[in-house]
């Protein structure tokens, strides 16, 4: 398996080049943060709260409450390092052509979205509350065109608002590419089709062909061929 | 008490088993120039910081009273 799914920002993926590499802003991580800092520190609060008011630490029981202090840490600190996996692995991308979507949502659950930019209809880049404003980052939804109607929605990425007109903006260019190209197949398009249609019908017209025009001038000379043998081709002896 | 020790060590296996998988499926989804490596080194410190302490408890502590010292017991 190869060591890296995707090339380094700047690079391309499928021949395309990458315009938007972007993680989920840091400000949108805070909570999690402030919440591990508080489950850290409360032992470190509980366990001197405790030795004092009780002598709990001079009997058996001290030995259990470390080994359950040492596992506490150790699974705290494993779940603080998946909540930041899930938030780190949250991957957008933007080539020239699609929108690429990467959601890690803990260890073993992975999703990869893919858009064509060429299918987006409109997009909207959103920034609602007060750490969003103050740090700049927010959602960026892009819908598609027709009756089976997709929305991709891309969360806490900052400046989703840049990030939005960017991608609409790269929608009109390949719009823009798109119709000159299909022109000028259409310009070439017409004139191959003319002289098909006079080749074919040149090729009516010509009298059909036999595989051995040696053979038949000689049948026609001295009528001794056999059709069946003409037929089969090759050598025909005389 | 000596059992409770055992369980202990028996989750620590258990423990590393995990986080060895954990890295290697993680390793293989990383991109290049990420904050992975970094990061699974600061895990991997922090880890360590937290055995080695746990450790030296348990190498002052007695381990000899049993279970029943618990409950109040002998």
């Amino acid at each position: 398996m190869a060591e890296y799914h995707f090339p380094v920002p700047g690079h391309e993926i499928e021949g395309e080049k990458i315009i938007i590499f972007t993680h989920k802003h840091w400000a949108a991580f805070l909570g999690p943060i402030i919440l591990g800092f508080f489950l850290l520190l409360m032992p470190i609060i509980a366990l001197p709260i405790l030795a004092v008011n009780s002598d709990v630490f001079s009997t058996a029981w001290r030995n259990v409450i470390i080994l359950s202090t040492s596992i506490y840490y150790l699974l705290i600190v494993n779940i603080a390092l998946i909540e930041w996996i899930s938030f780190y692995y949250d991957i957008v991308i933007v080539t020239e052509r699609k929108i690429i979507d990467i959601f890690q949502n803990g260890i073993f659950d992975r999703s990869i979205s893919v858009l064509p930019i060429l299918r987006i209809q409109n997009t909207t880049g959103e920034i609602k509350g007060f750490l969003p404003t103050l740090f700049s980052y927010g959602d960026v939804r892009a819908e598609t065109a027709g009756e089976d109607s997709q929305t991709i929605s891309l969360s806490s990425i900052p400046n989703p608002v840049e990030v939005a007109s960017k991608i609409m903006e790269l929608q009109k260019k390949l719009i823009a590419e798109e119709q000159r190209e299909k022109e000028s197949l259409e310009g070439e398009g017409v004139l191959k089709s003319k002289m098909a249609t006079v080749s074919q019908v040149q090729e009516k017209l010509k009298p059909p062909q036999s595989s051995a025009p040696a053979e038949e001038k000689e049948e026609s000379e001295e009528g001794k061929i056999d059709k069946e043998q003409l037929e089969k081709g090759g050598e025909i002896k005389l | 008490m000596i059992f409770i020790l055992l369980a202990y060590f028996l989750f620590l296996i258990v423990f590393f088993a995990y986080n060895a998988y954990m890295i290697f499926r993680l390793w293989q989804a990383r991109m290049k120039g990420d904050a992975t490596p970094k990061a699974f080194r600061m895990y991997a410190i922090v880890i360590g910081i937290i055995i080695l302490i746990t450790l030296l408890f348990i190498l002052t502590s007695d381990w000899s009273q049993s279970l029943s010292a618990l409950f109040g017991g002998g």
